[in-house]
């Protein structure tokens, strides 16, 4: 499992995530829910390794101490960021930057191979195969970046997946598609700890568990019945 | 073998045994001898890189290869067949090449001209053979693009010029493999002056390939080139060159093509190494729906200036010209992007599209571009664009997110920009180019 053990978060001096704790097991779907400025990305990134973010705690993943690898160190080890603003890498080619991602962390498989995985996984998601014809996110609409994070995920394989937001700027369709996805990514094995805004995603979700995150801290944690109970009356009732 | 031509220095009589040594015609010594004068009484150009440094009786004018001219590979001396054999030459020209015109110091000494082609009228020969087999053609076109008038380098080239290469092919023959020549220097304080001149006759089709690759040495050396192209009615002519010479060379090229109408010209070009680089391929667009292209990519390193462009001349309505020049700096080194985009009152429905993009790797290092746009109709459509960007930290941190250490992540960034240029190249090219950035990018952590 992926453990996070009373992480704090600072951000240039800032606070932004207290002492939380959860942990995420394999093959299962939990929902982080928050409002605007919770922390929810923070915890995120810092998860991750960003060099911006201080991160003060324990980290495991299956039984590993993560938190004071640098981020390919935590990648290769399984760890998987779906960024909620990925950026574009003109000129990458795709396909070969998954064929050596994979080789990095350790698996491997012919380009081809890769191609008709990215292919079959483009169609599940409704994506245009000309995906594949330009630089890593290049030329791709907000919503489609999304769906590649997905897609780089479904074929990476990681242990655990951070998606962050992989449902906002998303169209009804494309929000099933994500959900559909995310869903087929846990029953590959992939623990998911997935951030979102929205009731209707975090529903469709069939989560395992939901935690809801106020001013750094987890103030409620629970299942599907919280979901509700956000969708009816906000974050309001929950204090930090 | 005359001794003038052995010692540095460059005087009347060096350039009377250059000519003697090859038994060239009486014409070409007086284009030389005038040359040599227009070179001396020209002062060095004061724009682009700094060339004070440099010292022209330090270098060595012309050195004869050290064995005659091979048609055959087993026939070559064992070392320079090493030489070869290292720059990837014997396999490809076992199986992809039509011919190979490799220059060891001045002179061709190794040739191969598979006969289907010559069976076709394609002439593909080294300057000197061009003189003396096809006189006629050689001296009607040979200066008219670039006359030693043009400048200092380009005067010194026709005074001093060796090897390259003298292409011609007829109307509508179509060229389908690449035509290859292999560069290289190697020996200290030498010169090296090819000169080539390529002829594509109505509806024809040539792609012409030149990499360069020279081994490090203490001294400076110079390369003064001079390139001219004849591109007949609706014929096209690609010229690739990819160039990584050591870091102390002066690397000094004018490179200019004649198009005429429907005609398409382009320039591929990438320029590593070197001490300094001045060039700048032109496109003249002299004939109705004319068209050039340049795509252009710059590295400068360490103590390197890169000062590097195009020139677009459109005479002609109607014609057409893009420019993507592309340029990476690091440690300290500077690219700069001169440029320049004529379009005279003729060429009314002209356009042409500019884009730089350079790419600064380290607060040390420098990009400049200097792009100058003289229109002189107002029925043309100019488009400039620039870009300076850096590796972000988002980039690296997502590449790194996902199992890349921050090297390969600088290599990725670095390859996907380039990648416009590298997808342009024949793929033995292209996977050269990448290695070559990637042994660049090694040491570019900071």
């Amino acid at each position: 499992m992926l453990k996070l053990d009373q992480i704090t978060v600072q951000v240039e001096g800032q606070t932004v995530v207290n002492q939380l704790s959860l942990t995420v097991q394999p093959g299962q779907i939990t929902v982080l829910m928050g409002p605007n400025g919770s922390g929810k990305t923070s915890l995120l990134l810092a998860l991750a390794g960003h060099p911006h973010y201080q991160l003060k705690g324990r980290v495991t993943l299956d039984g590993q101490r993560i938190d004071q690898l640098a981020p390919e160190k935590r990648a290769r080890q399984g760890l998987f960021l779906g960024f909620q603003t990925p950026i574009a890498i003109p000129g990458l080619d795709p396909v070969a930057f998954l064929w050596e991602a994979l080789q990095q962390q350790g698996q491997s498989a012919t380009l081809e191979a890769i191609r008709n995985q990215m292919q079959h996984q483009l169609k599940q998601l409704a994506l245009k195969e000309t995906v594949l014809d330009h630089g890593l996110n290049q030329g791709l609409s907000g919503g489609e970046r999304k769906k590649l994070e997905l897609l780089q995920a479904l074929i990476l394989k990681p242990k655990y997946a951070l998606l962050d937001e992989p449902d906002s700027g998303l169209d009804i369709e494309s929000l099933q598609l994500v959900a559909q996805a995310i869903k087929r990514l846990s029953r590959q094995g992939t623990g998911c700890l997935v951030v979102t805004h929205y009731p209707r995603m975090a529903r469709q979700l069939q989560p395992n568990q939901v935690f809801i995150i106020r001013a750094g801290r987890i103030v409620a944690q629970g299942q599907q019945e919280l979901i509700d109970q956000i969708e009816a009356q906000g974050y309001q009732d929950l204090s930090p | 073998m005359n001794k003038t031509i052995k010692t540095t220095g460059l005087t009347h009589q060096t350039v009377v045994s250059i000519s003697r040594h090859k038994s060239e015609p009486k014409w070409m010594l007086q284009r030389r001898l005038q040359a040599l004068k227009l070179f001396q009484a020209r002062a060095l150009p004061t724009w682009g890189a700094d060339l004070s440094q440099l010292d022209f009786s330090q270098f060595r004018y012309y050195r004869p290869a050290p064995t005659k001219p091979q048609t055959r590979w087993q026939d070559l001396p064992p070392k320079i067949r090493t030489t070869f054999e290292k720059l990837g030459l014997p396999q490809a020209e076992q199986e992809a090449l039509a011919g190979i015109k490799a220059q060891y110091d001045s002179e061709i000494i190794y040739s191969s001209l598979k006969q289907r082609l010559a069976r076709k009228g394609v002439v593909f020969v080294s300057m000197e053979e061009g003189v003396q087999q096809y006189p006629q053609l050689v001296r009607q076109y040979f200066g008219r693009l670039v006359p030693p008038q043009d400048n200092k380098f380009a005067a010194l080239n026709t005074a001093v010029w060796s090897g390259g290469s003298f292409i011609y092919v007829p109307p509508k023959v179509k060229v389908a493999i690449p035509l290859q020549a292999y560069f290289r220097i190697n020996s200290p304080h030498f010169g090296q002056f090819e000169r080539t001149l390529i002829i594509a006759d109505e509806g024809s089709f040539l792609h012409y390939i030149e990499g360069c690759t020279a081994p490090t040495y203490s001294s400076a050396s110079l390369h003064a080139a001079v390139v001219e192209i004849f591109v007949k009615p609706r014929a096209r002519v690609r010229y690739t060159t990819i160039q990584n010479w050591s870091t102390n060379v002066y690397n000094l090229v004018t490179k200019r093509a004649w198009v005429e109408e429907e005609a398409v010209m382009e320039w591929v070009d990438g320029n590593l190494g070197s001490k300094v680089t001045m060039k700048y391929p032109c496109c003249i667009l002299a004939g109705p729906k004319a068209h050039g292209e340049m795509l252009s990519l710059a590295l400068a390193s360490h103590q390197q200036h890169q000062d590097t462009g195009a020139k677009m001349i459109h005479l002609a309505p109607q014609t057409s010209s893009q420019i993507v020049a592309k340029s990476i700096a690091k440690d300290g080194g500077r690219t700069s992007y001169r440029g320049l985009v004529k379009i005279a009152p003729r060429a009314e429905g002209a356009r042409s599209q500019i884009s730089c993009d350079a790419l600064i790797l380290d607060p040390q290092s420098r990009s400049d571009t200097y792009p100058l746009n003289q229109i002189e109709t107002a029925k043309a459509i100019v488009e400039h664009e620039a870009t300076v960007s850096q590796i972000s930290q988002d980039q690296l941190f997502y590449l790194t997110s996902r199992g890349f250490d921050e090297m390969r992540a600088r290599a990725l960034i670095v390859a996907g920009f380039i990648q416009p240029l590298v997808k342009q190249l024949p793929l033995e090219y292209a996977v050269e180019l990448n290695r070559l950035i990637e042994l660049e990018m090694e040491g570019a952590v900071g």
